[in-house]
């Protein structure tokens, strides 16, 4: 079956989606084709510099520097190709910045365009594009997906179109069957479906609204979940028998979820409407006569199902819809997040109204701008990277020396207060929205009841219809009964004459009396027939006519049928239109409740320095012959008080946070650092030269020369290391991927598996092998830092470098391996600063 | 650290509640070597205050309810044993446990299971998890949610271990949102071990020392520049490994004297009982035992007489040894499965899945010593009172060892009910 969403409305690529205005209402948003006003002429502010505009609005600390520039290439390196940089690297940047130390800022933007644009960022960023659907579910190879995804990447395709393109495959086209992963992985189980599909592509955790509304978050309700999960519940696991269980994905035309609460026990059961959060929802649906009509393939026990009204593939296209307000904050988010550690909005699957974002004016921005940069992921993440906020350092400021902001405790009351007034304005403006919402709401369930009467009248005439065709059915059959019949009855009469055209040859020759009582039966039995074929032939015309007569109704009640659903279809256009005043009513609650958010975040923000600066004015104004009790209380609380202002800042992008190497990273960070690819580079290269000998042409093509060996390396790197590596330092399969991990089994195998000391064994072209050669211990500690590290080793370092080498010259090839796995070992090499 | 810096909330209360939780964990750290590494066997009153511990025995496969913990008369159903009477008047196990049925009165036994689903796996993510998803991956199973309840920060060995046979594992993947941190780390029973917790082929001690020295060296230099509590956590797993290597022998059971090996017999399941009393006397949170094989469609009888009376004499003994040390008042013992035998004997004299009424055995540890819960009719085809499943277990394990299973883990800012929150505890089952 054809991949692309199977549907009437739309084609695949979104310029051709014209009828979708028949599912989304004629609703363009305001809010997602920014101000009206806006200047269309490239003036226009980049990402980079409203994020940083939007950062630097709400920090009121002392100003923080930039990472230096070791800092920054080492970062950027693990965010866009998954390693640290190369000492070969390293020094060209270095050779760079020297050049022109004034163009510092260009030459970063320049290193952030040339990896972005590098084969080695496709295959990193599948990964963690693999990561973030999967979770690191496997029944269709990880290695098939992530392949899958890199090819995306390399092509250069949308982001969103990728999305549509894995809530949509089924399995059954080859060339995209990585794509169904992302469903098949979960076995096709609807609740795990509906789960995924909420956090996900939505950033929403429904788990709890399975059973119940959400006790916790009071914007999760079952509604919304059962809304998903019809979208879903039609789809399921097919295994082929014949080519070995090959799993793929089936669905069915019909069923429509019924749910009620657990705490409700006599609850009335509702039944679930296709539906996403912010009034997104399947209103007008075809109506099959049956299910000949309905299927393409008809369900059998092995034989895959396709239906001709897909509601899976309506979700595809429905849930990652530029219009789609949560989808675009979502997936903006999420690449926040994959470069910045924390999203704006945290934990990334939880967007809702108690769990605000640190700042939704930038929320709103990053979701923008993706729509608006057409969902390019290099786009986006180079202007993410171009930003200072990325490029901030993750050093503590020192504030013993920084006097507080302009004005002190007194104008941040100040500010406190116009914040208030502020607050109070929105608040009425909300009250409004809201109103305006439960109107919108109410005047769209009235037109549903409209539709769901007609709907019931529709019903009721396909049931009719039913019954017709069976009658007709009943008749057709009769009919067949009166003509076989009639049938038999010639053939007696025709065989009696047969007969009786014998029996006078033999009278000629015999007349005698048997022979004449003979015919005589005959003749009494011709007679009969005859008369029964009359009877026989009189009853047709009359069951002929009967037939007739009930097609006729089938044939009536089919066009009434027809007609009932096209009425009804116009009555759809009422809810269409409805449903577009309730997403507008949202979407304006939406804006209010991000401004809302962001007085509050700002409240919170102004109390804490408040909080801070009170504090240390109380810690200062301590006499000297004070009890030192008391001042040992007072300095816990300023310790208390500094801590949370300087997470409150890092929280809020000031200062950059220290990040964890996920999986990938670290086993991208190590095996580079000890430069196991280097023998297996020289071995590719080899290859080439030997293979193309005859090819001149081909022999000096550097670039598929490069992407030869490039392969070369990342089938190495995964089968030596990255495999073992990645697992170890990631969160198990179906866990969210987005925390910390530091257990007690990573430390035991850096320390003592036989793989890792393997890797530290001196072998032509890695670091333990080429620093062996290398005499001066200064130029040891150079060439081990900047390899593991990338940076360039302090005084004490280099010292204490020198001293072990020269305390024990007898064990020097030791000595250098103790040396490396040091600073493999060491947290500098496992985070990110 | 699974958890993240931040609090969604932005209150400076879990800030400050999140330090020094932090703070706590890592002056454990403090505590190194060996001084009380095989320290001798402590009063029972001092053990008593001490952390409890549970052991799970996994009898994977599906042990036979009629062969074991609810006997039958009926001819049709029974199978060919006999009921046995225990310590407790009235009730009776089968006749292959006769010195487990010296331990009845430490023991309780749940007859009244239905859980609905009979194949392996799926059953076995039910039992475990105290859900009724069938996903394996989608919530902790006991032992990490029990890691994670009894976790004490000066606690120098995972709290979660699963023992096997022989050899060295790794991993378990079934901690699920709470962490790798919280999943079993397998050990062997034979050759005693962890893996990797022996140097490197070639490494002398005194490289080995040279080399932490510098790594300690290189992480002081990165830790004046940054503060975070996750790059603690991450330098304080080497110096947990340090500790962990230098328990090594708490995981060898041939330090036990002779006569204590014998008794537990040469089986994998006695050394496997033996391994998991070293290991509870440590107070490891959660240990768990996981024999392999009952699953017994053909030839029921014959397997079980072996099986189960290859189970009964260490079982008992462990739990008799248990008792002794004053360890089994702070021990929760549970022997579980993932579901029962059908009452119908098939044509090869086996029994199939069943879990439409079927038990297990608990021990120790608050419950109610000699309590029955449940039964089933005559034949045992049906529960017929007082009917539960896996998840009102899931709670009772959990409140049986003071964890309130109703309540909630807080990880990274996503709350997760410890136990499902639709059901409750068999409060009668709690001592």
């Amino acid at each position: 079956m054809d991949r692309a969403p199977r549907n009437p409305w739309f084609g695949r690529a979104w310029s051709r989606v014209v009828p979708c205005v028949l599912l989304l209402g004629s609703l363009l948003l305001p809010t997602q084709s920014g101000d009206a006003a806006e200047p269309k002429n490239e003036s226009r502010e980049s990402l980079a510099t409203q994020i940083d505009r939007i950062v630097a609005k709400s920090y009121r600390g002392p100003e923080i520097p930039l990472a230096t520039d070791f800092e920054f290439l080492r970062r950027v390196y693990l965010d866009l190709l998954g390693r640290g940089p190369t000492v070969k690297e390293t020094d060209a940047f270095l050779v760079r910045l020297r050049a022109k130390p004034s163009d510092s800022q260009l030459i970063r933007s320049q290193l952030i365009d040339e990896l972005l644009d590098r084969e080695e960022f496709s295959r990193y960023f599948a990964k963690v594009l693999d990561v973030l659907f999967t979770e690191r579910r496997e029944v269709i190879g990880m290695l098939e997906f992530r392949n899958w995804l890199r090819q995306w990447l390399e092509e250069r395709k949308p982001l969103n179109e990728l999305c549509t393109e894995i809530l949509a495959a089924d399995g059954s086209d080859e060339k995209h069957r990585p794509a169904a992963a992302f469903f098949l992985n979960r076995n096709a189980d609807p609740n795990q479906m509906t789960r995924d599909v909420g956090r996900i592509f939505l950033g929403r955790d429904l788990q709890c609204a399975q059973c119940h509304d959400h006790p916790n978050v009071d914007d999760y309700e079952q509604a919304e979940y059962f809304g998903i999960f019809s979208f879903v519940n039609r789809t399921y696991l097919f295994t082929d028998a014949k080519q070995g269980n090959k799993p793929y994905l089936g669905e069915k035309a019909e069923g429509n979820p019924e749910f009620s609460s657990v705490f409700k026990r006599q609850a009335a059961k509702t039944v679930a409407q296709p539906a996403l959060p912010m009034a997104l929802a399947l209103d007008s649906e075809p109506d099959f006569l049956d299910a000949n009509e309905a299927y393409i393939v008809k369900p059998e026990k092995e034989q895959r199902a396709i239906p001709r009204y897909s509601r899976r593939q309506q979700l595809a296209v429905l849930a990652t819809h530029p219009e789609n307000e949560l989808f675009n904050r979502n997936l903006a988010n999420r690449l926040w997040a994959i470069m910045m550690g924390t999203g704006v909005v945290h934990p990334v699957d939880m967007h809702h109204s108690d769990n605000p974002p640190v700042s939704a004016e930038l929320l709103r921005l990053l979701a923008e701008e993706l729509v608006r940069c057409r969902y390019d992921v290099r786009a986006f993440l180079r202007e993410v990277a171009r930003s200072r906020t990325y490029q901030q350092s993750v050093r503590t400021p020192d504030l013993r020396n920084w006097s507080g902001p302009v004005g002190g405790v007194q104008s941040l009351d100040h500010e406190m207060a116009k914040l208030a007034a502020e607050m109070k304005g929105i608040e009425t403006q909300r009250q409004q929205a809201e109103l305006a919402l439960s109107s919108a709401t109410k005047k769209l369930a009235s037109k549903q009841s409209d539709v769901a009467k007609q709907q019931s009248h529709v019903y009721a005439a396909k049931k009719e219809l039913q019954e017709l065709s069976g009658q007709r059915n009943t008749e057709v059959v009769k009919l067949a009964e009166i003509r076989t019949r009639q049938g038999k009855a010639q053939d007696t009469i025709v065989a009696l004459q047969a007969t009786l055209k014998e029996l006078e040859k033999v009278a000629q020759l015999t007349p005698d009396e048997q022979v004449k009582s003979l015919q005589a039966t005959v003749n009494t039995r011709l007679t009969t027939a005859t008369q029964t074929k009359q009877a026989v032939d009189k009853e047709l015309p009359a069951q002929e006519k009967a037939v007739q007569q009930a097609t006729k109704r089938v044939e009536e009640q089919r066009s009434r049928v027809l007609a009932l659903a096209s009425r009804k279809l116009a009555w759809t256009e009422f809810v269409v239109e409805a449903r577009g005043g309730v997403r507008r009513a949202q979407s304006q609650l939406l804006q209010l409740q991000d401004r809302q958010s962001d007085v509050e975040q700002q409240k919170l923000q102004l109390t804490t320095l408040s909080d801070w600066l009170t504090s240390r004015e109380r810690l200062r104004s301590i006499p000297t012959t004070a009890d030192a009790a008391v001042v040992k209380k007072q300095k816990t609380d300023f310790d208390l008080k500094q801590t949370g202002l300087i997470e409150k800042w890092r929280r809020g992008y000031a200062i950059q946070q220290v990040r964890g190497l996920n999986g990938e990273q670290m086993g991208g960070a190590i095996y580079h650092a000890l430069e196991l690819d280097q023998p297996v580079r020289a071995k590719a290269f080899a290859e080439w030269e030997a293979k193309h000998q005859g090819d001149a042409k081909m022999k000096n093509d550097a670039a598929k020369r490069e992407s030869h060996v490039t392969t070369a390396v990342a089938v190495n790197f995964w089968d030596t290391l990255e495999k073992d590596v990645m697992r170890l330092y990631s969160a198990p399969a179906g866990a969210p991927q987005d925390g910390f991990i530091a257990t007690v089994d990573q430390a035991l195998m850096i320390q003592n598996a036989p793989s890792v000391h393997t890797w530290l064994k001196p072998n032509p072209g890695t670091l333990t092998h080429r620093v062996a050669a290398i005499e001066s211990p200064n130029e040891v500690a150079r060439q081990i830092y900047l390899a593991v590290l990338a940076r360039l080793p302090e005084a004490e370092e280099t010292a204490l470098v020198t001293k072990l080498l020269n305390e024990n010259p007898k064990e020097r090839a030791a000595i250098l391996q103790e040396l490396v796995w040091g600073l493999i070992a060491s947290a500098e090499f496992r985070f990110s600063s | 650290m699974q958890e993240q810096h931040y609090r969604p909330c932005g209150d400076i209360e879990h800030l400050l509640g999140r330090r020094q939780f932090m703070g706590d964990l890592l002056a454990g750290a403090g505590l190194l070597a060996g001084s009380s590494l095989l320290a001798s066997p402590v009063g029972a009153a001092e053990v008593a205050k001490r952390g409890k511990s549970v052991v799970v025995v996994y009898l994977n496969g599906g042990i036979s309810q009629f062969e074991s913990w609810d006997p039958k008369s009926s001819l049709e159903t029974g199978g060919p044993f006999k009921a046995l009477p225990t310590t407790v008047p009235g009730i009776h196990i089968s006749e292959l446990l006769p010195h487990t049925a010296k331990q009845m009165h430490r023991m309780a036994l749940v007859r009244s299971l239905n859980t609905k689903q009979d194949d392996h796996g799926l059953a076995n993510n039910l039992v475990r998890s105290g859900r009724m998803t069938q996903s394996a991956t989608e919530y902790p199973e006991l032992g990490a949610v029990v890691a994670k309840g009894l976790e004490r920060a000066d606690f120098p060995l995972p709290g979660h271990i699963a023992t096997m046979p022989a050899g060295v594992g790794g991993r378990g993947n079934n901690a699920a949102y709470l962490g790798p941190r919280y999943a079993s780390v397998t050990v062997g029973a034979e050759k005693g071990g962890v893996a990797n917790a022996k140097l490197p082929d070639g490494m002398t001690v005194t490289a080995d020392q040279r080399r932490h020295d510098w790594r300690r060296f290189a992480n002081s230099r990165f830790r004046d520049k940054v503060d975070s509590v996750e790059i603690d956590a991450y330098t304080q797993t080497y110096e947990q490994a340090l500790r962990l290597i230098e328990r090594r022998e708490l995981f060898d059971i041939t330090r036990e004297p002779t006569k204590v090996q014998d008794a537990y017999g040469k089986s994998e399941l006695g050394k496997q009982f033996l391994l998991a009393r070293r290991l509870v006397e440590q107070e490891v949170p959660f240990v768990e035992i996981q024999p392999g094989g009952w699953d017994f469609h053909h030839n029921n009888f014959e397997f079980h007489l072996h099986y189960v009376s290859d189970f009964d004499k260490p079982f008992a003994l462990f739990l008799e040894e248990l008792a002794q040390r004053g360890h089994l008042d702070r021990t929760l013992v549970v022997v579980m499965t993932e579901f029962g035998r059908t009452p119908r004997i098939n044509t090869g004299y086996g029994r199939d899945h069943y879990s439409r009424a079927w038990s297990i055995a608990l021990a120790g540890c608050g419950i109610k010593h000699g309590a029955v819960i449940g039964k089933t009719d005559a034949k045992g085809i049906d529960v017929t009172d007082r009917q539960v499943d896996h998840r009102h277990l899931f709670h009772t394990y959990l409140q049986a060892i003071g964890i309130n299973s109703s309540s909630e883990f807080d990880i990274a800012g996503r709350k997760f009910p410890i136990a499902d929150p639709a059901v409750g505890p068999i409060k009668e089952l709690l001592a």
